[in-house]
């Protein structure tokens, strides 16, 4: 356990000599085309500079306008060390992607060059049934690797962090996002279950991460490689203790795991090339419980009388899912879910470790029905099938799409919060948001992950009322700063939610990222824009 | 109003299905009430529910497995089980052997409809409901997309599919109705409908108790899968343009299609 990091030399002292010398000697104008033919010639390696393929890679399904002047996509760490240091020699912005599915803008490039990392697919992914860990790849599918834990496993051992959109997500993105899935804890997120990360600077060195191994002291790392020393401090911002993907970790207390430091960083202190995750056994079944109650202040009541009878520990569950107020009329499959006019719906999943299915049934029968808000016990449905679950699924996704609909019609789009706040603000948050919410008129439905006190509201506005309907989303975020909230549970910040990051920690907290992003990336080349505003590092950004 | 649903246990329809003589291998594969019988339970749930009286009895044949089906069956709402559990006559029925047992266990119930899926998920062959009509001596009415029974239970008006457009028709009643797609979305079951379906009565039975013995008129000679895909190809070339050459070469000479 050490604070002092040896930073690892992928590329040769003389081939990062070279490439530093090359740049230096390069023109402004000839710099992209110049560096494009030095990068192939000496380490195989493309950059492109025509706009039809740069064009194919900008956007992601934040839908944030973006620009860039190349595009690269390495296949290997190697060629990825050799880019960035070219691009940190020649001071030229690099903006990390893999699988684009971020809703934050926070892979979308403004300008410089784009580092598609959909090619890094080595390591091959390796499963350790015995150690219950797998080596994996980068630019690898979420999903496809939770198949290949489950099929090199022989079905024992899964990879359980499961976001809505682990199909298009990628491992690399996951990691950098922090992204988490139905399960309610710290058991659902990424965090959770990292082992070991092959991390990118930004000037090219690699440091190779176990977990517990660097650990900052007095709020610093110190980096050395060659005679150089370099003191990185850590951010100190207090963190609420509650799901969090709202900026990079911090420590107050000043000692941090150099993991966690990267994971959910968005690629601004340095880019994950490779990872061990640890697994989890597979259960041999889930219990799959939805019902459907009249309305919120129901599902509160049950959300309280849940945490009670589960001593205040809701990780043995994979799933605590809320469809509030109007998500029935936005879902595909509703009359099958919901009962009469019941408005809200509650998802219950339960792995099955050594329960049968019929004990694990009845039991959950007993708490449903002694719970003090009145479920009616023919609206509890069971989903006993692969079909079930599907339609479930289904039913599921159909909201997203559906209020997509909606919205383009208004020719609108979705305006989505994703604030959570600590379990005792939940009812003042969910209150204030519901009647600031009414009182504009405004279209909305909720949704979202109860275990966490974690609700989406997806705001969907009139034309007429767009201006009005970010003004309110803004009052949102404050309120849940104000209730000691945060303003992402699962998204991130990337360009689009910065703002909200200083609203959440205060300026302090902005000083203190700057700090840390400076102390490796003098210049906020690496992902920037990203968490940091660009005027506050304007002046020392600029080439 | 008493109503019979008759299901069958088919592969779920997400299994890769590998050949096996002249049936299937049965290793791997999860089992499932076929798509359409399930809208035939769920109309007739609802019919006993909107009539707030009556039966609502499950006939299947099948093997021991079956059981599973017809238990999920009684978990969403049906009452009792006839289970022809005969596995010597279930290898070999055909469509008419299979309506036939059917046929003589629905004989035995009191009923105002019977109500079946248009077909099997599995064989397809889609010629059950209609035997099982003239073996029963009532109508039968098949792709069924919307039912109104009578208040008097005597006849039906029922909405068919039928080729670019729908057919309206009124039908007396006891008769067979077949399940098309779209008459009704199935419901989950309920957990406590789950644990009372373990308690439900399920009256089991062989071909010779109910007196059946006519014998398959058809018998499978053979089954072959759909030639397999081929591969698909990634067009090489050193840019888009050579790239675009060699797919438009591709496109004429081996696909012929410009
Ligand atoms: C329909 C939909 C549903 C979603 N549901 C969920 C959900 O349930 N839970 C959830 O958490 N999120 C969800 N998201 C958000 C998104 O999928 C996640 O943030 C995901 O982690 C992004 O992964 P990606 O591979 O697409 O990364 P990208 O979008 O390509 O990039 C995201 C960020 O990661 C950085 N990055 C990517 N790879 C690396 C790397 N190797 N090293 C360093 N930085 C890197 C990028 O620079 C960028 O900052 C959803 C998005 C959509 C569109």
């Amino acid at each position: 356990m050490t604070e002092r990091i040896e930073l690892e030399k992928i590329l040769s002292s003389d081939e990062c000599s070279f490439i530093d010398d090359y740049v230096t000697s390069l023109g402004e104008a000839e710099l992209l085309t110049s560096l494009s033919g030095m990068l192939q010639d000496r380490f195989s390696l493309r950059l492109d500079l025509d706009p039809d393929i740069i064009g194919g890679l900008i956007l992601d399904s934040s839908n944030l306008p973006g620009s860039a002047s190349a595009a690269c996509r390495p296949r290997s760490e190697r060629e990825c060390a050799a880019i960035v240091r070219a691009c940190f020699s020649a001071k030229i912005p690099v903006t990390v992607s893999a699988g684009r599915s971020n809703l934050t803008g926070s892979a979308t490039p403004e300008g410089g060059v784009l580092l598609s990392l959909e090619q890094m697919k080595t390591p091959e992914v390796r499963v350790d049934v015995e150690k219950m860990t797998v080596r994996s790849p980068v630019g690898i599918i979420l999903e496809d690797l939770r198949k290949e834990v489950l099929e090199q496993s022989s079905n024992t051992l899964v990879f359980p962090v499961d976001p809505t959109s682990r199909t298009d997500a990628m491992v690399g993105g996951s990691l950098a996002c922090n992204a988490s899935g139905f399960t309610p804890g710290d058991p659902g997120a990424m965090r959770n279950w990292v082992e070991q990360l092959d991390v990118l600077m930004p000037d090219g060195h690699m440091i190779r991460a176990r977990r517990g191994h660097y650990l900052s002291r007095d709020g610093v790392f110190i980096l050395s490689h060659d005679a150089a020393e370099i003191v990185l401090p850590i951010p100190r911002y207090a963190r609420p203790e509650i799901k969090n993907a709202s900026g990079p970790f911090s420590s107050p207390d000043g000692v941090m795991d150099f993991v966690d430091l990267i994971i959910g960083s968005e690629g601004l202190f340095g880019i994950v090339t490779a990872c061990e995750l640890r697994l989890a056994r597979r259960p041999h079944e889930y219990l799959d419980l939805f019902f459907s109650l009249k309305d919120e202040s129901l599902t509160l009541a049950f959300h309280e009388y849940l945490h009670e009878k589960l001593s205040g520990n809701f990780s043995g569950l994979s799933a605590f899912e809320y469809f509030g107020v109007n998500c029935r009329k936005y879902m595909d499959h509703e009359s099958k879910l919901f009962s009469g006019d019941d408005q809200v719906g509650i998802y219950l999943q339960v792995p099955l470790y050594d329960l049968t299915i019929d004990d694990a049934a009845q039991q959950w029968y007993e708490i449903l029905t002694e719970a003090p808000c009145i479920i009616d016990e023919n609206a509890i449905k069971m989903m006993t099938t692969d079909k079930d679950r599907a339609i479930f699924l289904e039913a599921r996704h159909s909201m997203p799409s559906r209020s997509l609909e909606v919205v383009q019609r208004r020719g609108t789009y979705t305006i989505m919060t994703d604030t959570v706040v600590p379990r005792d603000q939940f009812g003042t948050f969910l209150n204030y948001t519901h009647e600031l919410l009414k009182d504009e008129g405004l279209d909305y439905l909720t949704f979202g992950h109860l275990g966490d006190c974690h609700l989406h509201f997806m705001i969907l506005p009139e034309a007429s009322q767009l201006t009005r309907a970010t003004e309110v989303y803004e009052l949102i975020i404050e309120k849940s700063a104000e209730l000691g909230g945060v303003y992402s549970g699962e998204h991130g910040t990337g360009k689009r939610k910065r703002g909200d990051f200083q609203k959440c920690y205060g300026a302090s907290a902005l000083e203190q990222l700057c700090a840390t992003k400076r102390a490796i990336d003098p210049h906020f080349l690496l992902n920037r824009g990203n968490v940091i505003p660009c005027q506050a590092h304007a002046a020392e950004a600029e080439p | 109003m008493n109503t019979v649903v008759c299901l069958k246990q088919v592969p779920d329809t997400e299994t890769l299905i590998k050949i096996a003589g002249t049936g299937i291998a049965t290793d791997g594969i999860k089992w499932v009430i076929s798509p359409y019988d399930e809208f035939a339970v769920e109309e007739a749930l609802k019919m006993k529910e909107k009539m707030k009286a009556g039966n609502v009895t499950i006939v299947s044949l099948g093997p021991d497995r079956a059981i599973e089906s017809i238990r999920t069956a009684l978990a969403m709402g049906a009452d009792t089980a006839v289970h022809v559990n005969d596995a010597a006559y279930y290898e070999k029925a055909d469509p008419f052997a299979t309506a036939a047992a059917l046929a003589a266990a629905v004989k035995g119930l009191e009923y105002d409809a019977v109500f079946l899926g248009k077909q099997a998920m599995d064989d397809d062959s889609g010629q059950v409901p209609a035997m099982l009509g003239e073996l029963l001596g009532i109508p039968v009415v098949t792709q069924v997309i919307k039912i109104e029974v009578a208040d008097d239970k005597s006849k039906a008006s029922v909405t068919r599919e039928v080729e670019g457009g729908h057919a309206l028709l009124d039908v007396s009643l006891p008769a067979v109705f077949s399940a098309q797609k779209g008459l009704n979305e199935p419901r989950y079951a309920s957990l406590p409908g789950i644990m009372k379906a373990k308690k439900k009565p399920v009256d089991v039975k062989k071909a010779a108790d109910l007196g059946v013995s006519d014998g398959p008129k058809t018998v499978v000679k053979e089954l072959s899968l759909p030639p397999a895909r081929q591969a698909g190809r990634i067009i090489q070339g050193d840019d888009a343009k050579a790239k675009a050459a060699a797919l438009a070469k591709a496109l004429h000479d081996e696909v012929k299609i410009i």
